[in-house]
């Protein structure tokens, strides 16, 4: 009895040790990168981890939790307007702490309001990923009309980059090099935090809902409250990556809440790895290097190369990259009890509602 | 009026699909310490009276009353938290997940203090899986996980849709076993197609047919009795 407790506890401490040694890696690897690398290439990287951000809000809900939000960018675009508007019209020339607060208070906002009516229903998974859909495009819509708040189709120019300035302390970014740091640490301090969360008790609990949420609720569990709290520790996520992306590109415009950064961040997940937190953001690097390698070829060639990358790992590496590394991933691979590569059939399938016995 | 011995009462209850009939103004009566075994022909509409009861789908009429408080209409975890919890025909357990995860899961235990988890355990004889992942489980084992997740729970009532499923006589005798040492803390309900085992279990016996109770009583009664022996009892020799 007392074996298997400890046995298990060394289990959970050997993984989280493991696990935190990716992301002490990860630190020193862009570490290193920060010191060797040119302005440019710190400027790719540094957009990368940012935008990892919403890649990891995307692994939260679906690797872990199965939900499927297929407007993750409603987030981004969020984020970055709100950093953007409040540094322009509310603390223009001051710290920008009240931005990044708000930033992330509305990201959590816009989740609430999305996710509570349709889990509180127990809408069917495959509405609500058409329902994050349209929430996203109607955003994107929205920014690019209302001129007056947003700039309309042009967008927002001159965003200034992030100040942490206290009270006699001086602590606002004068160049782009020194976003740097900034977006390796907050990357590494998410990372971190969302390991711990899929860790534990909570975690557990997500990646059975994952699996059977009908299941979970005859035990007793409130699901809809559970996902909801995902799905706001998601929206703050993406809406982070959002006022951390506008300071950093200098601009906000109405495609950040678009298809193409919403794709691109599956992409990542399903690429770096599903449930693995550290596979996207190291998809997200690698990726995006490579994109900034064959932009100067051919735009159309990265983007050919992109799908060819994302349907060789989805076919013969269902865990992605990350779970290379992950004897479990290698034993599921060769055993394959379990459906389809990536794991849709538990986000779409159809709740019990039909007569037997 | 209320008998306290009734633990849990359903009074027309019914469930169509379209035209179908699947529960048809269901009146039955659970006692409290009782293991009482559901019985019936395929399609007698028994796990879809035990999805209706667990809130798993609506009723279309009727009311369900468990320990005096009426649950038609509450959600899943509601009625699980008021101590009334079920096992599936099909057993559900998270793959990826290990055994002692899942009972830890039910118990709501921490890790390092979970001996009502690792109790539950014990009582199915599932102890020395604990650390097996729930999907390397053969069929018979997973049935027992989730009777040890429903045992962890310490519920009032417990709902269990043919436990023996899929199990050979040897495996099904240890369920009756851990059937009739769970009716010693909780009331049981029974979905059953072995009548062997139901009569080594059962203290009432109902026959659902076409949806509605055909009759009621001893196992002894129910054998005996013509119509049942026609429509259920004959079938299966």
């Amino acid at each position: 009895m007392a074996a298997v407790t400890a046995r298990q506890g060394w289990a959970r401490v050997g993984g989280l040790v493991w696990n935190a040694r990716g992301a002490a890696l990860l630190l020193i690897g862009l570490l290193i990168y920060g010191r060797l690398a040119d302005p440019f290439g710190l400027f790719i990287v540094a957009s990368a981890l940012v935008l990892s951000l919403l890649a990891l809000s995307v692994d939260l809900q679906w690797g872990y939790a199965g939900i499927l939000n297929l407007g993750p960018a409603a987030y981004l675009g969020l984020g970055a307007y709100t950093y953007a508007i409040t540094q322009r019209k509310i603390t223009a020339g001051s710290p920008t702490y009240l931005a990044f607060a708000l930033a992330i208070l509305f990201g959590i906002v816009l989740a609430v309001i999305v996710a509570f009516p349709a889990f509180k229903a127990r809408t069917l998974p495959v509405y609500y990923a058409l329902i994050t859909l349209a929430v996203a495009l109607i955003l994107q819509r929205w920014t690019a009309v209302s001129y007056d708040l947003t700039g309309g189709s042009n967008g927002l120019v001159g965003i200034p980059l992030p100040d942490f300035s206290l009270p006699g302390l001086d602590l606002k970014m004068t160049t782009a090099e020194q976003f740097f740091p900034l977006a390796s640490g907050v990357v590494v301090a998410a990372y971190l935090a969302c390991l711990w969360l899929t860790r534990s008790r909570f975690g557990r609990l997500l990646a059975a809902i994952r699996d059977d949420e009908e299941k979970v609720a005859t035990l007793g569990y409130d699901v809809a409250t559970t996902k909801l709290i995902v799905a706001a520790i998601a929206g703050a996520l993406g809406a982070l990556a959002g006022a951390l992306y506008a300071p950093l590109a200098g601009t906000a415009h109405p495609s950040l809440f678009g298809i193409a950064f919403s794709v691109q961040a599956y992409v990542w997940v399903a690429v770096g790895g599903q449930g693995t937190l550290i596979g996207p953001i190291l998809a997200a690097i690698a990726l995006k290097l490579l994109e900034n390698r064959l932009r100067g070829v051919s735009a159309d060639g990265y983007l050919m190369l992109l799908a060819a990358v994302f349907m060789l790992v989805v076919i013969f590496l269902p865990k992605g990259i990350a779970g290379l590394f992950d004897a479990q991933a290698v034993r599921d691979r060769f055993r394959r009890s379990r459906g389809g590569p990536i794991a849709l059939a538990p986000v779409l399938e159809r709740p019990l509602d039909e007569p037997h016995g | 009026m209320a008998d306290p011995g009734v633990v849990l009462r359903t009074a027309g209850l019914s469930r169509h699909f379209g035209g179908v009939r699947a529960v048809d103004s269901v009146d039955l009566e659970v006692r409290a310490g009782h293991i009482h075994c559901i019985i019936g022909p395929n399609g007698a509409g028994k796990s879809t009276l035990f999805n209706v009861i667990s809130g798993m789908i609506p009723a279309t009429a009727g009311r369900v009353v468990f320990q005096e408080e009426t649950i038609t209409g509450k959600s899943p975890q509601a009625i699980s938290r008021l101590g009334l919890v079920r096992s599936f025909q099909t057993p559900r357990v998270f793959a990826a997940m290990t055994v002692l995860d899942h009972v830890l899961l039910a118990s709501r235990e921490r890790p390092e203090n979970g001996a009502r988890s690792r109790e539950a355990l014990a009582r199915v004889g599932l102890l020395e899986r604990g650390d097996m992942l729930a999907g390397d489980l053969a069929h018979g084992e997973k049935k027992r996980l989730e009777l040890a997740m429903a045992l962890a729970m310490r519920p009032r009532l417990i709902l269990l849709d043919e436990p023996t499923a899929g199990m050979n006589a040897h495996e099904s005798e240890a369920i009756a076993g851990i059937v009739r040492e769970a009716a010693s803390t909780a009331t049981v309900v029974v979905i059953e197609h072995d009548i062997d085992f139901v009569r080594g279990i059962a203290d009432w016996v109902t026959v659902l047919h076409k949806g509605m109770v055909l009759r009621e009583g001893t196992i002894a009664e129910i054998e005996q009795d013509q119509e049942v022996r026609r429509v259920y009892l004959g079938d299966i020799g």
